[in-house]
């Protein structure tokens, strides 16, 4: 045993003396540089806990914000808001949360877990989304109410399954789904594939599978908006860091970013 | 109706099964070999689980398998019956159920089947196990159940392999004579393969003798124990055979000494020696100047036949003559002292045969033969001598050529 | 006494099996789970659950003892190449099974182009799927369970029956498949687990649709969304049930195998 202590100590002994040395070097030097100070400190990272339909802007915003701020990096956890608010609940390390809709928000606000108030930085509203050639002749929101369409929703439970319950309410249609996925992605990936004739996505989303689908507007959207509510949290490792991400990504640079994905901007 | 079977079969390695063998009807064929001679891919060929590479199995003119003919017929249509070394009784069916698989498999009825299978266990004397599954079976019940399978299909070709191999001694004679009992009523053609020499002498009418995948000597029991045509046949029937030379004048010359054999003649000649139970040789040291007189054998050489290297045996095939070797001679001849030989049952019927022989007193000294007889060390045990047929003891003695014996204890004459 | 280097370990590791049972088991509002049961929605999703990973199974036994038998028994080239690749599903994480199906199944997949093109089948969004799905994740299960016991099994024992006069069928039926039947029980038991358990290819493949194809993991995922509370009641019948029924075959089938 008295080896193995005598062992770690020389072990831990090198970095300490790295330290001293470094310490009286930087106190020789004396020229307290803002810059060269930032760019020596260890890197500083915050984790961002996003909706999975902000999966390509934030991931781009993110880059940008790195590039803007050296030494910083952003990590994203994608998934359904829903999910993430459940696992913030349950103590997932995280720094940011963007939600796709209030209600997870309310959650994390109902447990006390937000730095500030939470902001709404971006809407986004649904589309019928159909594949490329629109197979199912699918014309407006009346189809989704045809047995023999295939249609898929997201699950209720989800937000844009919400969304899309209420839009059909307001519409007046009996909607005859087909499935209800689990998440809006999911919700695409089988308009993608072709395997339903329409389903109910975001705008946003449409953007995102490019050319292998259609988007079709509905005078209903107008009426369902999603708010996409934004907070830095209160447990967050880096608060500086995660307060500052929040400040960019309402900033006219990113909101730019976020009208050319099809988001609404407040 | 008869079996004719010219098998040629190339096994992975360089194995090669070239036997040609043919039975009448009615009598048993021992397929008599070491392991790896080729006895049971023989079998397995005759019961169709092998296809031949080349040669024609018929059976009463039915053509089983001929290559070249493009005839081959499934064991399952063939009309046969095996009864397999470790017997291979269904784990999951009862005797009965065993039995009555055959039966079924060929047609019969559920209650028709299981009928004819209770007669056969009957037949057997198992029938009171017939509800027993093979687990709970001895050795011998499960030998019988199998023997019982076998025959309930009625087959026209039964095959046996090593039948007896998995029993112990006492069961095994017991089961011998059951199974002897079995064959004589069967009426089709039995195969029976095995390598103890006396389930041959006692089970068949006709013995083929493989070695290495060949047939090097076909005949009826008693011809094979009589002029072994190999060592590997002397070996198992009990005579040590010693390559020789013929001098002419009824002298053989033998590694290291010579004798006297009336009729021997010229040129290389094996010598069969019986292989005793208790061999006695006055130890003398050599005569100086080569080989002296053998004439003081304690056993009296009986010779098979002569050895040419253009002229086969008087038996058939043509086995390669056993290559001299020092120790080998003098390691089993009679000379070599304590020779106790291969643990084997007795078998009244051999023993009847070689009484018969002692009796008709041919060349033989009864006396002393009981000597010998009594000279036999405690340590020998409830084992019987072997069934030797010629070797008796004559007044002469084996001379000096024998070596030491070896680790063996010698039993030496008073 | 086993020794402390493999005692300590195993307690362990049995801690890390039951302490997130005995947490779910704890964590269960129990008051709830009366009206939860009655619910139509669980006992839809339970009655599917059950109906799918039965089907799953059968199709699994109907499709992979002949492959395991293949695989065992019979010799032909890039057999171990193929028997690699039956094994691929277990280690393929479930939704690229699902992914698979779809595409080869799917409305424009391979196969489903042409089954949608002449009789109109559609399988997605099928209860039809669900057994597929069930069954993809699950027959590896079943085939490699099968097969140890086939190579297990005396081969000379098919001789036996053929030289009985039993064709290759009946000697399958009536020799081969009785000698093996304790590991197609195990196997068949494995893979009705695994069905019943399948979550990711089924909800790739045949969607979510309560009633139809929303088994008992897709409503506790989508529960855990909304209401984990219910989630947890769902998962709770989930894990009772297959306790229950991996309990009764226990007694029916492996007791009886292993005796």
């Amino acid at each position: 045993m008295r080896r193995r202590a005598g062992g770690t100590g020389r072990a831990w002994r090198t970095p300490v003396a790295v330290a001293l040395v470094s310490g009286l070097a930087v106190a020789a030097c004396s020229a307290p540089d803002q810059d060269v100070a930032q760019v020596g400190e260890t890197s500083r990272s915050a984790v961002v806990f996003a909706a999975a339909s902000l999966t390509e802007v934030l991931t781009e915003l993110g880059a940008e914000f790195e590039r803007g701020h050296p030494g910083t990096s952003i990590d994203f956890n994608f998934a359904a808001s829903s999910a993430l608010a459940q696992q913030i609940a349950a103590g997932a390390p995280a720094d940011v949360f963007a939600s796709a809709s209030p209600e997870p928000m309310d959650q994390v606000v109902d447990l006390d877990l937000v730095a500030e108030p939470p902001v709404i930085f971006a809407a986004n509203r649904l589309q019928i989304v159909v594949p490329s050639g629109n197979p199912g002749g699918v014309t407006g929101l009346a189809d989704f109410a045809d047995p023999d369409k295939v249609i898929a929703l997201c699950a209720p439970a989800v937000p844009c399954g919400g969304a899309a319950r209420e839009v059909l309410e307001l519409a007046g249609i009996d909607a005859k789904p087909d499935t209800y996925e689990r998440d809006v992605r999911a919700t695409l990936t089988k308009v993608r594939l072709g395997e339903v004739d329409a389903a109910l996505v975001y705008r946003t989303d449409v953007l995102v599978a490019g050319d292998e689908v259609r988007g079709v507007d509905f005078p209903e959207s107008e009426r369902v908006v999603n708010d996409y509510p934004l907070a830095a949290l209160a447990e967050a490792s880096d608060a500086d860091l995660a307060s500052a991400f929040v400040d960019y990504l309402r900033s006219p640079a990113a909101e730019d970013v976020l009208r050319t994905a099809g988001f609404d901007v407040p | 109706m008869t079996l004719s079977a010219d098998v040629r079969v190339t096994r992975a390695g360089d194995f090669t099964l070239s036997a040609a063998v043919s039975a009448p009807a009615g009598t048993v064929t021992a397929l008599l070999g070491p392991n790896g001679a080729g006895k049971s891919t023989l079998l397995r060929v005759l019961a169709g689980l092998l296809p031949l590479d080349a040669g024609r199995v018929v059976l009463d003119g039915t053509v089983y398998d001929d290559p070249t003919a493009g005839v081959l017929l499934p064991p399952e249509r063939r009309p046969v019956g095996v009864v397999f070394q470790d017997y291979l009784l269904f784990p999951h069916l009862t005797a009965l159920d065993n039995v009555a698989f055959g039966p079924r498999c060929r047609g019969l009825s559920r209650a028709r089947s299981r009928q004819v299978a209770q007669e056969w266990l009957d037949r057997v004397g198992l029938g009171d196990l017939a509800g027993r599954r093979p687990r709970r079976l001895s050795g011998g019940q499960a030998q019988r159940v199998a023997l019982a399978r076998a025959l309930a299909t009625e087959p026209r070709l039964l095959l046996l392999d090593e039948p007896l191999a998995a029993l112990d001694a006492g069961t095994r004679m017991r089961i011998r004579t059951e199974l002897r009992r079995h064959l004589d009523d069967f009426g089709g053609v039995a195969v029976l393969v095995t390598h103890d020499p006396l389930d041959a002498m006692v089970l068949a009418d006709q013995v083929v003798v493989l070695e290495e995948g060949r047939v090097v000597q076909c005949g009826a029991p008693r011809e094979i124990a009589t002029r072994p045509a190999s060592r590997y046949v002397a070996d198992l029937v009990g005579v040590n055979l010693v390559p020789g030379r013929g001098l002419g004048g009824d002298r053989v010359a033998l590694d290291g000494c010579a004798l006297t054999l009336p009729g021997a003649p010229v040129g290389d000649v094996l010598v069969a020696f019986p292989r005793p139970r208790c061999a006695c040789a006055p130890w003398r040291r050599p005569t100086r100047g080569g080989p002296g007189p053998c004439g003081s054998s304690a056993w009296s050489p009986r010779w098979t036949g002569s050895w040419s290297r253009s002229k086969a045996l008087p038996t058939s095939g043509s086995p390669s003559p056993p290559a001299p070797s020092r120790t080998w001679v003098c390691g089993s001849t009679p000379g070599s002292g304590w020779n106790r030989g291969p643990r084997r049952p007795w078998s009244t019927r051999v023993r009847r045969r070689t009484d018969r022989l002692r009796r008709s007193g041919e060349r033989s000294r009864p006396r002393r033969w009981d000597r010998h007889r009594a000279w036999r060390p405690p340590s020998a045990g409830p084992r019987r001598g072997r069934a030797i047929v010629g070797a008796w003891v004559t007044g002469e003695r084996w001379g000096w050529c024998a070596a030491r014996p070896r680790a063996a204890r010698p039993c030496w004459r008073a | 006494m086993a020794p402390a280097l493999l005692l300590v370990p195993a307690l362990f590791g049995l801690a890390f099996l039951l302490v997130p049972l005995l947490g779910l088991v704890l964590r269960a509002p129990w008051g709830e789970l009366p009206a939860q049961l009655g619910s139509p929605e669980v006992l839809g999703a339970l009655r599917l659950s059950l109906v799918c990973a039965t089907a799953a199974t059968a199709l699994s036994l109907l499709l992979g003892v002949p492959l395991a038998w293949l695989l065992a028994r019979s010799t032909f080239p890039g057999k171990r190449l193929v028997r690699a690749l039956v094994t691929v599903p277990l280690v393929l994480p479930p939704v690229v099974g699902g992914v698979a199906l779809l595409v080869v199944f799917g409305r424009r997949g391979l196969v489903g182009e042409h089954l949608h093109e002449w009789f109109g089948v559609s399988l997605p969004f099928t209860t039809g799927a669900v057994v597929l799905a069930g069954t993809f994740v699950a027959m590896p299960f079943l085939v490699v369970s099968v097969e140890g016991a086939l190579r297990a099994a005396d081969v000379r024992l098919d001789e036996a029956a053929a030289t009985l006069g039993a064709s290759r069928w009946v000697t399958f039926r009536r020799v081969t498949l009785p000698l093996v039947a304790p590991g197609v029980a195990a196997g068949a038991v494995l893979a009705w687990t695994r069905a019943l358990g399948e979550f990711g290819a089924t909800i790739t493949f045949a969607g979510n649709f309560p009633g139809r194809t929303q088994t008992m993991p897709l409503a506790v995922y989508l529960a855990m969304e909304s209401n984990p509370e219910a989630a947890i009641v769902l998962s709770l019948v989930l894990l009772l049930v297959s306790v229950a029924v991996l309990a009764l075959l226990r007694e029916r089938w492996m007791g009886g195998a292993s005796r």
